[in-house]
């Protein structure tokens, strides 16, 4: 190489090889961890559901036509329970039971109103053990009508019982509904 | 060739770092942005909200004047969307716009609504299509679930 190549050679200037190897691992690892960040969002996580195997049975059942009716629980499943959600119909043929029973609870007799839901005891955990019982007392609203009380919702002929229970997902307690073992009980008046 | 000597300049060391130091914070800058629209679609329960439409449960019904919708999941339903199907066309209108007995915070895990939605003569179909309600890095957003989550509601003998 002559002495003007040479000269040549040495004026060209770059970055340090040491400071392009920092450049380009650090730019790898930004988009690395944003790459991770948006990928994550899409990857599926334990799904807010009930374990199979709980289940609430009626043991009994006192209705009668009128203003009262009384239920007796039983947890026959293998989880403990924190309550349940109690819906009506008032038409054969109903298909969807939508007339909330919650409301008319009568917590004198057990039980506490939640949410329009209904929890044995009251506390935010799993508290009716498997082969517990517990019987709920429902007084059904009326409006006078003319002087006389007539129900509001008429007669019901089905109820709908969806337990639910508090479940640990992703180590935080969440309250889920077990809708896959909703019972129902028909009523003939 | 003579080198000139005597020139003025940061050390090496130093320089490394000041430019090690100026990526990362450049680095950081880009992250942070990029880290808001990234959660802009918006997510639930630690999920993008589009992938939550899938755990989505609900049963609809048209019946005696009254459309029901009752929440059989634990995903909670923040409102849905009414796709009526009239004369080769339909028209998509929200929830709220139909009844004002629908509530404000939507349907929980077993909650129900039934109500009147209005006239539905001529209706040959209804689609139900829910809604969810999402955080992202502006605050809390609705996502409309696509329409193949939604159910439909085919006409009972009278209804419609």
């Amino acid at each position: 190489m002559s002495l003007k190549e040479e000269a040549r050679f040495l004026k060209k200037r770059g970055v340090s090889e040491m400071i392009g190897y920092v450049i380009l691992i650090t730019i790898a690892l930004v988009l690395g961890t944003i790459v991770f960040a948006w990928v994550k969002s899409y990857a599926p996580t334990e799904s807010v559901a009930c374990p199979d195997g709980v289940s609430l049975s009626v043991k009994s059942f006192q209705y009668d036509c009128q203003r009262s009716l009384n239920i007796t629980l039983d947890n026959n499943g293998r989880f403990s329970e924190t309550g349940y959600f109690i819906h009506a119909t008032n038409k054969t043929g109903q298909e969807l039971a939508y007339i909330d029973l919650s409301p008319y609870l009568n917590q004198t007799f057990g039980g506490f109103i939640l949410n329009s839901w209904v929890s044995f005891f009251g506390t935010p955990d799993n508290s009716l053990p498997p082969q517990g019982q517990m019987t709920s007392s429902f007084y059904l609203p009326v409006v006078t009508v003319g002087g006389k009380q007539k129900l509001i919702y008429g007669n019901l002929t089905t109820i709908e019982i969806i337990p639910a229970r508090y479940q640990t997902i992703n180590n935080k307690l969440k309250f889920v509904t077990c809708t896959d073992s909703r019972i129902q009980q028909d009523f003939t008046c | 060739m003579e080198i000139k000597r005597g020139g003025r300049g940061v050390s090496p060391v130093i320089a490394t770092v000041l430019l090690i130091a100026l990526v990362l914070v450049m680095g950081t800058i880009i992250f942070l942005w990029a880290k808001n629209i990234v959660v802009e679609g918006g997510q639930k329960n630690g999920q993008n909200v589009a992938t939550v439409c899938e755990q989505v449960n609900f049963d609809t019904t048209y019946q005696d004047g009254l459309l029901t919708v009752s929440n059989m999941g634990n995903i909670p339903i923040f409102r849905v969307k009414v796709e009526m199907y009239k004369n080769n066309g339909f028209q998509t209108k929200d929830i709220t716009e139909l009844t004002s007995s629908w509530a404000s915070v939507g349907l929980k895990a077993s909650g129900v609504f039934s109500g009147s939605i209005g006239d539905v003569s001529g209706v040959s179909k209804i689609v139900i299509i829910p809604v969810l309600l999402a955080t992202s890095g502006h605050g809390s957003v609705t996502h409309t679930c696509d329409a193949t989550y939604g159910k439909d509601i085919l006409p009972l003998q009278g209804t419609f």
